[in-house]
């Protein structure tokens, strides 16, 4: 990896480029939505191949196990070779860590984390901050500081815990949010059958905050742990759970027509999603992060949700649907 | 630790020394895990646990996990036996030669289906309750330790012996359950030891499944970097192992027919 001596006349070739093209009228704005055709992009100003050369940069990226985590690792790694990176990605990194310990052990340089997992996992805190930016800027700082971790603009997308049920129960009995949901614990606790994940009960930011926040204690007795994945067919076959907890995200919600419960009295807290990088890497390479910091800047909630339902729902592949996400809008010719 | 290798060795001691070894093995292994326990206990007290270690480990927790593990493997261990061992004992008359080969290959599936996927599978299709799949689950994955168990003790008989016996009149049955058994035993009591080890260990698994047991600490501290709560889960399994080992141990020694 050539980083430095022939890297100058690159930039100013990449500059005058880019001036040239935006000279031709091209415009910044980012076609909205997910499931559209190509649109716009063809002509404008976006596109990655003229903004950025990054032929000299060897990347390797990791992601997690999950199918969110798998769009956006295709979805940098699809960028940066758009740029002209040499990339390699390596995919499903058990969660939660696995792609944090590789970033730590030098394995990869760069992988997407969300700040409340990183806040609560990584810098070991307990009690995390209720705001969504200040938790990012907390993280941000704090990372940098104490592993030489680098923080990426975090994309528009919050993805939180939530609590979800089956359709038919949810009409049959009015549950519409979690206040709904709190009544119904309350009026009938044998029929409060919940499945959570380990970290979902134990977490400040987890069931607590649902409890604190709607006054009512989830009995013990009716709370199954279980494995993550598993949750959420466990909730649409109401077997054995009438309520489960999901991330809101989750392609799954759509495509097992659950029911997501409204956060009425903001309980759950939002967490921003980032891509870290080690910041060695960063500084020798800083155009990486605003290569990714432009392909996810307009994925926000309703975005990211359509495109985990593409995967989870209609069965497309991760690396195809991060393909036409970033033709749709327009970074890609 | 010594202990637990001392206690290997014993059959290759004989006489007094022998019998000094395994009082020594009885004594020492409880208190090798005692020691360990207590000293878990200690740190973890000298520790400022934070709010999710203080949720992750604490006496509701470890008490409900000891016991839904305690309680998978005792019943896996069980339901392991009424199969496994009838199984075994056909599979040794000449009848049924033909099919002894199937049916060891099956129990051979059993075992080399990773146990997890067992798991799961159980769970997602056929029982959507955490300790009941696991229960089926573990009891699959262990039938071949004893079903082999049983197999090689009544194989290695001497048929000497067994002639012996119908040449002086007995029945085909009297010479299984007065000649064959007795003389199996020991082999037999190896294959429930290693059972019972093998799903006290395994039962672990069952946290992904919502059948709780140290495996829960044990997954959740590691899904929430808290590493203590991963070394108290995987004391409390290991210890519930060793101590099933130990127990197994003694009724080996005390089941095993005078004389052998």
């Amino acid at each position: 990896m050539q980083r430095t001596s022939n890297r100058l006349p690159w930039v100013a070739l990449v500059a005058v480029l880019t001036l040239g093209v935006s000279a031709c009228g091209g415009d910044e704005t980012s076609p909205g939505g997910g499931g559209g055709g190509p649109t716009g992009g063809g002509g404008g100003g976006d596109l990655l191949s003229d903004q950025f050369d990054l032929s000299d940069v060897e990347i390797r990226i990791g992601s997690k196990d999950f199918t969110e985590q798998l769009i956006l690792g295709q979805l940098a790694k699809q960028a940066l070779e758009a740029a002209g990176a040499t990339v390699e990605l390596t995919e499903n990194l058990p969660s939660p860590a696995g792609a944090r310990d590789a970033l730590l052990a030098g394995e990869v340089d760069a992988a997407w984390e969300y700040t409340g997992t990183a806040y609560i996992n990584y810098l070991q805190h307990d009690t995390p901050i209720d705001d969504p930016t200040e938790q990012y800027e907390a993280v941000r700082d704090e990372d940098l500081e104490q592993n030489n971790i680098f923080w990426t603009e975090p994309a528009p997308f919050d993805d939180t815990y939530g609590l979800a049920t089956r359709r038919d129960f949810a009409d049959e009995n009015g549950l519409e949010t979690l206040a709904d949901v709190a009544s119904f614990v309350e009026e009938n606790p044998d029929q409060a059958t919940l499945c959570l994940d380990s970290t979902f009960g134990s977490r400040d930011d987890g069931l607590v905050r649902f409890e604190d926040a709607y006054g009512v204690t989830w009995p013990d007795d009716q709370q199954t742990v279980q494995e993550f994945a598993i949750i959420y067919q466990a909730t649409a076959d109401g077997d054995p759970c009438n309520f489960g907890e999901v991330f809101t995200t989750d392609g799954r919600i759509q495509s097992l027509d659950l029911a997501l419960m409204e956060d009425v009295e903001s309980a759950f807290i939002s967490y921003l999603s980032a891509v870290q990088i080690n910041n060695d890497f960063n500084e020798a390479n800083p155009d990486v992060a605003s290569v990714l910091e432009a392909i996810s800047a307009p994925i926000d909630e309703a975005l990211m949700t359509a495109l985990n339902a593409q995967v989870d729902v209609d069965g497309e592949f991760p690396e195809d649907v991060a393909a036409q996400y970033l033709e749709d809008q327009g970074f890609v010719g | 630790m010594t202990a637990v290798a001392v206690g290997g060795l014993d059959s290759r001691v004989v006489g007094r020394e022998r019998s000094l070894l395994r009082r020594l093995r009885y004594v020492g292994v409880p208190a090798v895990v005692a020691i360990a326990c207590a000293a878990m206990y200690l740190y973890v007290q000298s520790q400022e646990l934070d709010n999710i270690e203080s949720r992750i480990i604490n006496a509701r927790v470890i008490r409900t996990a000891a016991f839904e593990q305690i309680e998978i493997a005792l019943w896996a261990t069980a339901l392991t036996l009424v199969v496994a061992v009838p199984l075994g004992i056909a599979l040794t008359r000449p009848w049924a030669r033909r099919v002894t080969p199937i049916i060891i290959a099956l129990a051979n599936i059993g075992q080399g289906v990773p146990a997890i996927g067992l798991l799961f599978f159980i769970y997602i299709v056929l029982i959507r309750n955490g300790s009941t799949a696991a229960i089926l689950g573990m009891a699959i994955y262990a039938v071949l330790p004893v079903l082999r168990g049983t197999m090689v003790g009544l194989q290695q008989v001497d048929r000497g012996v067994v002639k012996a016996a119908r040449g002086m009149g007995m029945s085909k049955r009297s010479v299984l359950f007065r000649v064959e058994m007795p003389l199996a035993v020991p082999i037999l009591l190896t294959g429930v030891r290693t059972a019972l080890v093998l799903t006290v260990a395994t039962a672990v698994l069952a946290a992904f499944i919502g059948g709780g047991t140290f495996g829960e600490l044990i997954i959740g501290g590691q899904a929430q970097g808290r590493p203590l709560a991963v070394a108290v889960g995987s004391l409390g399994a290991a210890t519930l192992a060793i101590l099933a080992d130990w127990i197994g141990g003694i009724a080996e020694d005390l089941l095993r027919p005078k004389g052998l």
